[in-house]
Formats: structure tokens, C-alpha cells, sequence
């Protein structure tokens, strides 16, 4: 391994061109993750073609450096606008921008960058080390393992209700609701669709979103009429103090180890490891009733999560040659179109491609906090304008998104329903965060219940006695009781007090 | 008060809504392959706890409400529960009215003119004093957003239909 290593920091350091496709690929990805709908995904799609101009080394360095890029770019639009450019950073939004409205949007973007660094190079490093054990592991995941995780996170929805346990419940069961339209992913029988045929495929996650968090956002602050005294003041991006690092030091951790394995899961992805690092981060916080409200954690967890699960999703890439994520399944594209089939022979046959990979990829992470800083300082000017002209034309973005996402106009449609989804939630003091959790893990959650039970014979006992779904479950049993008591220790409100406050205005 | 009895109506609404979807879920069709877990089984769980919760959060409402003393003085987080800002819901309905308007002209006008005209009417529903700003911002937002999406990225973007197709055809 160190032989490999020394050989791919040699190509590197002998090859000045691999640093600037870096440079140039982290700075696209922050465009194209900062642009709601765009996402890291078309981003990587639209470069391919220029892969045929590079050897295979300096391609994947290419495609590295914007899934990077990308991961980090979409926390961007999420803080200053409440609109995720892309869809691992949906979570966060719920505490980045009350931060952002505090007065505070610099602090907000310096946390998400810092995190997403960190989260970055733990992930990048656990790739570089133990990626074939990892890889193992991630084989061991059955359908049973999958629903222990998909319930590890949905468990969390009762406790972010911001004070009412009854509507963390609600909304996240509204969310699962709305995930189970579409085909029976088993049985392909037309679920809620009411014959409509575009809702045969289900509701398009980043449409959802995208409505939920902007269009909503729009609304709520044009029906509110002129803005009085929230003008966000501080939007020059400074990076946390020492201290202020370090008082998130144990989020940072559990969140990278998080989305680090569940990066490494084929088939679950950023998203997923944002919403589990975020409800985990709420369950441990000393302060949970800060989240919702611009808690640093709340900001530190999703970011981490998220960034960490880049490198995670290229362990069962490079090691088994399956896509871990959208992105990589995108990415394996780029690679054999160079001749190189991933897989397990491929870190044993191309050492040095596959190591030059980890390098580039741990240079775009410390890369990605300089450009980061700079990039956000450019869309945070943006804020200056008055909200009279930036409202429509955010809702002109996400239009033109959602979009040229599938060149559907549909996906505008599900986009428009959603922001009146959101418009209501809000209204009734229904937690965001717990209906996108049950959106993300619905589907999850579903499938591999079922096809748990069918490999287990129909037996319950059966599928939650093996070891990591016991172990899962009584973790999640666990945390619950925790979330739960921590609820009851803050003394929640009594009915007929506002809980109907809400989390992200 | 009136927030308070939205909220009752708006959950009695999801109780109802719940119950029958846990029925048309009952009624979804059966697969003898796949008998113990069919597509019903996830959906009832879904609607049965989404029902029990919203009957559960209704009956919290109704019972706040019954036991609230009518006509005495409102608390502060009462106070705040109950103040909507002057022209909220004409606002709201102008700028809903407008984006569900914008959705559809950019399918028949296609993308430049609808974005245009919606930009300057947007700018209009709060009160904002440089008309300048306003005019300008909107045709040069829209043309470098088309600029960007259409030779930028190559995507497309919605050009409309009949003579305005052909007009979106000719400029992008």
C-alpha cells in the first residue's frame, strides 16, 4: 500500500496539470451544488466527455473534485436563501438559515465549511485505509441491516417536533404518506396515484424539496409584506474559532463515522447519512431545543454527514466496482469509458490510478475550504439586493432547476404542490425535518422490511436477531428513549400553548 | 381563536383523510406471491399511526379549546399565535396567484417572456421605492439565466408554443 501511495503522490507532485483539473473541478462543483436542481450528479454528467481528452488519472481527479465540490456547494443556497442546491443539503437548511436570518450567515457558511472539510478528509482517510474491510462490511448490509438503519433515523422524527411529540410524529408520518406514491417497488402495483400517469414514478425528491424549503420560503416572506430589521447584516464567511470547533468536536466525529459508513451502504447515499447524522446529532446535543433555531450542530452535523459520505460511496466503488450513490454510478461511467472496469481487482491492477484518487480527492477537500470561503462570500453579496427582486428570482431558479433537471414540467408541478406542502406545514407548526426524514427514509424503510420477511420466512424474530440489525435496533430503541426523556426532562409545553411555532421561519 | 379552529378543522380533515386512505390501501390490489407482505401492508401501517395521531392531536385541540375561558384576556404567546400582518392573505394570494400563473406561461409563452413579465410583477407585491432597479433587474436576470442554462450548460428550457416557439427558437 505505501508503495502505491509514494508512486500516485509522485504522479501528483510530477504532474502539475492533475492540481489545476482540481481546482477547476472543485470550483464547478461548488456552481453546480450551489445552483438549486443542478446537483453534483449533472455536474459530474456534463464533464464526462471531457474525460476522453485526459488519461484516466486525471479524469477521476476531474469527477472526484466536483462530487466534492458539489456535496459542499448545495449547503450554499441552503443557508443564504433557505434553498438547497442540491439534496444532501436539504438538512441544512433547518438550522443554517434561522442562523442566517439571525444576523449571522457568515458564521452559518464558515461551520458548514469547516464540517464538510472535516467530514471530507475523515471520509477520504477511512477510504485510503480500510477501504476493502469497509467494502466487506457494506456486503454483510441485507435487507434486515437496511430497515435497522432506516429505522435508526425514522425514531427521530418524534423527538425534532420542537416541543410537541405528536406533531414530530405527524409530519414525519406525513412524509412516509407521501413517499408511497408510485409503483409498489415489489409488486409494481400502482399506489396513490388517483390514474394520474406522472405519479407512476413517485414524487421527485429534489422537486419536493426544492418547493418545500424556497417556494415555501417565498411565500411566507412575501405574504409577511416588507421585511422589518432582518436583513442578514454579517454574510463575510468566517471559519468557527478554535473553540467553537472544538464544542462541536463530538457531532463532527459520530456525523463522519456515520456518513462514512452510510456512504459506504451501495444504493443510500448523502441525503440519507445528512438526515441520520442530523436526528443523532439532535438525540446526543446538550442543547436540542436550539435546533430548528440555528444550533452550530444542527449545522455541523448534516455538513459532515454529507461530505464524509462522498468518500464513503467510492469504497464500494473502487473496491467492488458498485455505485454507493447516484454520483458514483454516474462515475463508473467515466471510467470505462477509459477501459478501467471497477472492482475488486481494480486497487490490486491500477494501484496507482486508484491512489492518485484518494490523493486528489483529500486535496479537493482542503481546496474546497479555500475556494469555499470565496465562493460563498460572491453568492452571499446576493443578500444586498433587496428581497423585493431576489424572492421572484429565486423562484425563477428553482423553476428553471427543477426543470432542466429532466426536462420535464411535471417535476415543476410536484415542485409547486410542495411549496404549498410547505407553506402548510409551516403554518401549523408541523417540523420540516421530521416530514423530509420520512420522505428520504420511506422508501428505504419499505423495501427492506418486506424483502426482510420474505427472506426470513415471514418470521419478525428471525430478521431483527441478526447481529447488526439487533444491534441497530436497540440502538435505535435506545436513542429513542433518550430523545424521549430529554423531551419529558425540557418539559414541553401543555396543549393550548403556541407549539405551533415554526422551526425554520 | 380563529387559528385555533383552523387547526381543529385542518386535523379533523387528516383524521378523516387517514381513515380513507387506510381504506383504499385495503382495497389495493393482492398478489398471492407476495401474500404476507403486499402492497398493502406498509401503507396501513403509514395511515393507521398517521390517523391515531392526528385523532390524538385533534382531541388535544378540541379539548384546549372547551377548556379555554372565552372573552378573558389573551396571553402574550396567545397574542403572537393570533397576529396576522396587515395584507397577509391579499399578499399571499397575489403571489401565489402569480407563480401558479408563471408555471403555465412558461409552457405556452415559453421561458424569456414569461420570466420577464413575472420578475417586474414580482417586484411589485412589496413596496420597494427604486423603479429603476426593478426594471433593469428583470431582463438582465432572465437573459443571463438563459445565457447560462441554454449555451453555459446546454440544457433546455421551456420555449412555449405556436408563434412563440418559433420565437424562443430563433433566440436560444
Amino acid at each position: 500500500m505505501l508503495d502505491a501511495f509514494v508512486s500516485a503522490a509522485g504522479y501528483m507532485v510530477g504532474n502539475p496539470m492533475s492540481f489545476l483539473l482540481i481546482l477547476f473541478s472543485v470550483i464547478w462543483g461548488i456552481v453546480f451544488g450551489a445552483v438549486p436542481g443542478l446537483t453534483g450528479i449533472v455536474g459530474v454528467a456534463l464533464l464526462i466527455p471531457f474525460t476522453f481528452a485526459f488519461d484516466p488519472t486525471e479524469g477521476m481527479l476531474l469527477l472526484g473534485g466536483v462530487y466534492v465540490g458539489s456535496t459542499f456547494g448545495g449547503s450554499i443556497a441552503a443557508i443564504l436563501f433557505n434553498t438547497p442546491g442540491s439534496p444532501e443539503a436539504a438538512c441544512t437548511s433547518l438550522d443554517g438559515y434561522p442562523m442566517a436570518k439571525r444576523g449571522e450567515a457568515g458564521k452559518a457558511l464558515g461551520i458548514a465549511l469547516a464540517a464538510s472539510a472535516v467530514g471530507g478528509i475523515f471520509g477520504t482517510l477511512v477510504l485510503m485505509f480500510a477501504a476493502p474491510p469497509l467494502a466487506r462490511l457494506a456486503l454483510e448490509f441485507g435487507p434486515a441491516e437496511y430497515f435497522a438503519l432506516a429505522v435508526l433515523g425514522i425514531t427521530a422524527i418524534a423527538s425534532i417536533g420542537g416541543g410537541s411529540l405528536v406533531k414530530g410524529l405527524i409530519a414525519g408520518l406525513l412524509g412516509l404518506a407521501v413517499a408511497l406514491i408510485g409503483l409498489d417497488p415489489l409488486t409494481g402495483t400502482a399506489r396513490f396515484t388517483f390514474g394520474n400517469m406522472m405519479l407512476l414514478t413517485g414524487v421527485s425528491f429534489i422537486a419536493a424539496i426544492i418547493g418545500i424549503f424556497a417556494l415555501a420560503e417565498v411565500l411566507q416572506r412575501f405574504a409577511d409584506g416588507p421585511p422589518k430589521g432582518e436583513q442578514m447584516t454579517q454574510v463575510s464567511t468566517q471559519l468557527p474559532s478554535f473553540a467553537e470547533f472544538m464544542a462541536t468536536k463530538a457531532t463532527l466525529l459520530r456525523s463522519s463515522v456515520i456518513g462514512t459508513i452510510i456512504g459506504a451502504l451501495p444504493g443510500v447515499g448523502a441525503t440519507t447519512a445528512a438526515f441520520i447524522s442530523y436526528s443523532e446529532a439532535f438525540r446526543w446535543s446538550k442543547k436540542p431545543e436550539l435546533f430548528g433555531k440555528g444550533s452550530p450542530e444542527g449545522i455541523a452535523a448534516p455538513e459532515s454527514g454529507n461530505n464524509s459520505a462522498v468518500g464513503g460511496s467510492m469504497i464500494p466503488l473502487l473496491a467492488l466496482g458498485i455505485p454507493g450513490s447516484a454520483t458514483t454510478a454516474v462515475m463508473i461511467g467515466g471510467l470505462t469509458i477509459h477501459g478501467i472496469v471497477p472492482g475488486p481487482m481494480l486497487m490490486q491492477n491500477n494501484s496507482d490510478l486508484v491512489y492518485s484518487v484518494f490523493i486528489g480527492m483529500l486535496l479537493a477537500n482542503i481546496l474546497m475550504l479555500v475556494f469555499g470561503l470565496r465562493a460563498a462570500r460572491l453568492f452571499a453579496v446576493v443578500l444586498r439586493a433587496p428581497y423585493q427582486l431576489v424572492g421572484p428570482a429565486i423562484v425563477v431558479l428553482c423553476m428553471t432547476g427543477v426543470f432542466a433537471l429532466n426536462n420535464n414540467v411535471s417535476d415543476v408541478a410536484v415542485m409547486l404542490v410542495f411549496g404549498g406542502v410547505g407553506f402548510f406545514l409551516k403554518s401549523y407548526g408541523l417540523p420540516v425535518a421530521s416530514f423530509i426524514i420520512g420522505l428520504v427514509l420511506g422508501p428505504i424503510a419499505e423495501v427492506s422490511l418486506r424483502q426482510g420477511l420474505i427472506l426470513a420466512d415471514h418470521d419478525i424474530m428471525t430478521l431483527v436477531s441478526r447481529p447488526i440489525t439487533g444491534t441497530l435496533l436497540i440502538l435505535s430503541a435506545v436513542s429513542l428513549a433518550y430523545g424521549i426523556w430529554g423531551q419529558i426532562r425540557r418539559k414541553p409545553p401543555s396543549d393550548g400553548t403556541p407549539d405551533a411555532q415554526p422551526e425554520t421561519s | 381563536m380563529l387559528y385555533k379552529l383552523s387547526e381543529v378543522v385542518v386535523f379533523a380533515a387528516m383524521t378523516i383523510a387517514s381513515v380513507a386512505l387506510w381504506f383504499t390501501s385495503d382495497a389495493l390490489p393482492v398478489s398471492k406471491r407476495y401474500a404476507q407482505v403486499d402492497s398493502d401492508m406498509w401503507p396501513k401501517m403509514v395511515f393507521g399511526a398517521l390517523g391515531i395521531c392526528c385523532a390524538i392531536h385533534l382531541a388535544q385541540k378540541v379539548a384546549g379549546l372547551i377548556a379555554a375561558p372565552s372573552g378573558g384576556p389573551r396571553t402574550l404567546d396567545e397574542e403572537l399565535e393570533a397576529y396576522v400582518p396587515q395584507g397577509y392573505y391579499t399578499r399571499l394570494i397575489v403571489t401565489g396567484a402569480l407563480i401558479i400563473g408563471y408555471f403555465f406561461a412558461l409552457q405556452y409563452v415559453g421561458f424569456l417572456l414569461a420570466t420577464l413579465v413575472f420578475l417586474w410583477a414580482g417586484s411589485f407585491i412589496l413596496p420597494y421605492r427604486n423603479t429603476l432597479a426593478k426594471l433593469l433587474f428583470a431582463p438582465a436576470f432572465t437573459l443571463l439565466l438563459a445565457a447560462f442554462f441554454s449555451y453555459g450548460l446546454s440544457l433546455s428550457l421551456p420555449r412555449g408554443t405556436g408563434i412563440f416557439y418559433d420565437l424562443s427558437q430563433a433566440l436560444y
